[in-house]
């Protein structure tokens, strides 16, 4: 602790992985106040969190899914999809309040369908299903749509997206219910401590007798909920049902995340980071149209940071594996790869991955 | 041949020590001239891969002398030692699967023309390579599409366009069939008659003997002997490789404690257990209280046979009775649920969730069938895991620390201890103690001494055959895929199962 390296150890901590992402809004919140008396006053407040609504009901979804291994592209498209969705079963005259339980059960079970099964049971890449189901969605968005914004007049949803209560926007209330329940599941049930076993080690979680295809289904299907959630959410703002997806949603969806200090390898990181991150993206958005300053600087500054966050991550990381001598010959093949005096040849790194790629290609029946 | 006095190349007081556990405590091999082929055997652990890793220049050796045509020499990285003439194809492949034989052969030297790469020359070129190993492949073809062994060839094509006078082959017969090996071997003699001195690592006695010039053994980081292979016979061999000696204690004291069991019915049997062609009608018998030791090289199957008794590999043909009831279906869940466990082989990627705490790897397993809805990490659970945890003395900052932060050693007791919490009837162990401290390993021993007089029924792999006479009451010996021979408490001796794991007959 008395040490100038060591504070920076503490910040980035393992087990407290979103402190920095917490000591940099603090700091952005307490200069955006001094600079701009307009800036903390409890309508700014509330403007900011319900500007970055549908990025955090993505976010959250989103964050169970990096947590298990994944990354989705997807969740832009499947709220778009769902905005459109319940436009058109407003317009059947379904009572408001059934139209959104039905187009958030219709997200789960794109989210299940598309991405969960693909991923889950048939174990394909992650990254090319979600691109896949991205582009595919996208599509069957214009098709549906007709490429025309829809308008949606269903009071219930207007309800949900622009209503008050106790002087607070209905969004708010939504997004801290959100929050709590998952931050829930994430601490407080066996079925969170299974989405870290899955990202964290796959093969081990599977034979400690936990179901992994079951988890990563489910986890996707609670990422298409999500997505269809923030769409409802999302058409309730404008009042209408956009026909192309918002690109940028899944892409700051996981820059939030990241910024969070949740590991986009998987098994690390939770909710409270992400709600972080999100936070951050919005006040940095705020303080910059409060200035003046184009908002297309916030694009800029978060992706900076993202990058000094993946550094300090790594350097962090790095020292970690370092502090762990081998402890026998035979630990060393394991270990040495990632230390600075690797004596490896790039070659035989190459050739560890092969070898256990081809005891994959093998372990099926007949080479 | 002319320079006949002066080695080739001489290695002498070779030490190398990984963080105080010396490898290597003054090793020497020399290879006397051009056109020979020595091999260089010995057990697990003898440093051998430490000798060949300084050898082509991926290790430095703390002390000792390298000498190269009888100048001294010194071997900083992989590329110097290719400078000085030294390739070494690992045991693994190390192939651009999606590329040509061309360009894997010349790989980074492909030849370059006016225009850019003049693919004919490269082709012409590759093919001169190898015409020397004398085969007949056609240099566009995909490499990923060619056989083990092809793929084998590829890589000392490879090996030998760098130019190499001495060519190390670690192994290079592990993952062959025999009519493979046969052209393998005809390779070798075709460089060898060419002036290569080949310097082979082999397991395989019978093979060490059809192909060898001059045999190197080693033991415990020393060499043992060294001279041409007619001074030797497979049981000075095998002798010179053990050393007669009994590393692991006295195994009568450890027989005793569990001399008397076995006449209880068996808990778990398999017959005629085949699972692709990696396994083959292995039958075997796990009874309460017994400890039965799987013993086989690499690639014999014995890892296999326990992951298919698992259910993590699919099983093509015949039974697995738990008792008394036969399961078509074996997987990690329907085992763990009749009492069997499975301590996978790599801890890192099978045993433990790494970014997880101490305590919920612990609780892992003994909580698989609890609702997933249930809150976890109760009071009951975090009692668990504490008095799992000094069960074995486990040394951890607290049981919330990520389990990647322990050593090994204490990894490895996580490992064990998280399917101890569930009371398990049969445990399955693939090589337990594979890179732990000499501590750990005591300390795991006498945890699988305890279990088995608490009645369980014990199957263990183990590449360390000490370790298994040492242990069991009944050893297995599998030679690729089957079991072929089975030794009692009283036939147990290194001598006999490393001569039945070798393929030949003890």
């Amino acid at each position: 602790m008395n040490q100038p390296l060591s504070l920076a150890s503490t910040a980035w901590s393992r087990s407290r992985p979103f402190r920095p992402v917490l000591v940099l809004l603090s700091g952005l919140v307490i200069v955006l106040s001094l600079v701009d008396p307009g800036f903390f006053t409890v309508v700014n407040l509330q403007n900011i969190a319900t500007s970055v609504c549908v990025l955090w009901m993505i976010a959250l979804g989103a964050t169970f899914v990096q947590l298990s291994g994944g990354i989705d592209l997807s969740s832009g498209a499947v709220a778009a999809l769902a905005g459109i969705g319940l436009a058109k079963l407003a317009a059947t005259g379904l009572p408001g309040p059934l139209a959104i339980v039905a187009v958030v059960a219709f997200g789960a079970a794109v989210g299940a369908v598309i991405n969960g099964i693909p991923v889950g049971i048939l174990r394909l890449n992650v990254f090319v299903v979600t691109l896949a189901s991205m582009t595919a969605i996208t599509g069957a968005v214009s098709l549906w749509s007709g490429t025309e914004s829809i308008y949606v007049t269903s009071p219930a949803v207007a309800w949900l997206a622009l209503n008050t209560f106790l002087s607070t926007p209905m969004p708010i209330w939504i997004m801290a219910a959100a929050f709590l329940v998952f931050l829930y599941v994430q601490t407080r049930t066996y079925f969170g401590r299974d989405i870290y076993a899955v990202g964290g080690g796959m093969t081990a979680a599977r034979l400690s007798g936990i179901r992994t295809s079951r988890t990563l289904v489910t986890v996707w299907a609670v990422a298409g909920a999500m997505a269809a959630l923030a769409g409802i959410i999302a058409v309730g703002r404008i009042g209408a049902a956009a026909p192309v997806p918002d690109d940028t949603l899944p892409l700051n969806a996981i820059a939030a995340i990241l910024l969070g200090g949740s590991a986009l390898t998987g098994g690390v990181g939770g909710v409270g980071g992400t709600a972080l991150g999100v936070l951050f993206i919005g006040v940095l958005q705020n303080g910059l149209s409060l200035s003046g300053i184009p908002t297309y600087w916030q694009q800029i500054v978060t992706g900076i940071i993202l990058v000094v966050a993946v550094l300090g991550d790594r350097l962090h990381g790095s020292r970690l594996r370092i502090s762990m001598r081998p402890g026998s010959p035979a630990d060393r093949g394991e270990t040495a790869g990632t230390t600075a005096g690797d004596p490896r040849p790039l070659a035989e790194g190459i050739s560890d991955t092969l070898a256990s790629a081809r005891a994959v290609s093998n372990s099926g029946p007949g080479r | 041949m002319t320079s006949g006095e002066v080695p080739l190349l001489e290695l002498a007081g070779i030490e190398k020590s990984y963080s105080g556990v010396r490898a290597l405590r003054g090793a020497h091999l020399t290879i006397s001239r051009p056109g020979t082929v020595h091999t260089l055997i010995g057990q697990n652990g003898c440093g051998k891969s430490s000798l060949l890793g300084i050898l082509s220049g991926q290790l430095q050796p703390d002390r000792g002398q390298i000498r190269i045509g009888g100048r001294p020499a010194r071997i900083g990285s992989p590329v110097e030692a290719v400078r000085q003439g030294i390739a070494m194809v690992s045991q693994e492949t190390a192939v651009a699967e999606d590329l040509s034989i061309a360009e894997n052969v010349l790989m980074g030297r492909l030849v370059r023309g006016p225009g850019g790469i003049d693919w004919k020359a490269s082709r012409a070129r590759a093919r001169e390579v190898l015409d020397r190993l004398g085969v007949d492949y056609d240099p566009r073809f995909i490499v990923g599409r060619l056989r083990p062994d092809q793929k084998q060839m590829v890589e000392i094509a490879r090996a030998i366009s760098l130019d190499a006078k001495v060519l190390i082959l670690d192994e290079p017969t592990s993952s062959l069939t025999d009519d493979e090996v046969a052209q393998l071997f005809a390779a070798i003699r075709e460089l060898a008659r060419r002036g290569v001195a080949v310097l082979f690592v082999s397991h395989r006695l019978a093979e060490v003997f059809q192909i060898s010039d001059e045999i190197t053994v080693m033991r415990d980081g020393l060499t043992v002997c060294s001279g041409p292979a007619s001074g030797f016979t497979s049981r000075s061999l095998i002798d010179a490789m053990v050393g007669g000696v009994d590393l692991y204690g006295d195994p009568v004291t450890a027989a005793s404690a569990t001399a008397d069991r076995g006449a209880a019915g068996p808990l778990l049997e398999v017959r005629r257990l085949s699972s692709a062609d990696v396994v083959r009608d292995v039958d075997l018998q796990l009874r309460p209280g017994r400890l039965v030791g799987v013993a086989g090289l690499v690639g014999s199957g014995r890892s296999e046979l326990l992951e298919a008794i698992f259910g993590v590999r699919p099983v093509t043909g015949g039974t697995i009775t738990v008792d008394g009831i036969s399961w078509r279906h074996a997987s990690p869940r329907a085992c763990i649920a009749a009492g069997i466990g499975y301590i996978p082989p790599d801890r890192k990627m099978q045993g433990l969730v790494l970014p997880m705490s101490v305590a919920s790897n612990l609780t892992m397993v003994a909580t698989y069938a609890r609702s997933r809805l249930l809150p976890p990490g109760g009071r009951g659970e975090r009692a668990l895991a504490r008095r799992l945890a000094d069960g074995v003395k486990m040394r951890a900052a607290s049981m919330s620390v990520p389990v990647r932060s322990l050593s090994g050693g204490n990894q490895q007791k996580v490992v064990f201890c998280k399917w101890m919490a569930t009371c398990p009837r049969v445990l399955l162990l693939d090589d337990p103690t594979r890179g732990v401290d000499v501590a750990a390993k005591a300390e795991i021993h006498t945890q699988l001494r305890q279990a088995a007089a608490d009645g369980l029924a014990l199957l263990v792999t183990s590449s360390e055959i000490p370790e298994l006479v040492d242990l069991c009451d009944e050893v297995l010996v599998m030679h690729r895929g089957t079991v072929t021979h089975r030794f009692g408490r009283e036939q147990l001796s290194e001598t006999t199962i490393a001569t039945a794991a070798a393929g030949g007959q003890p």
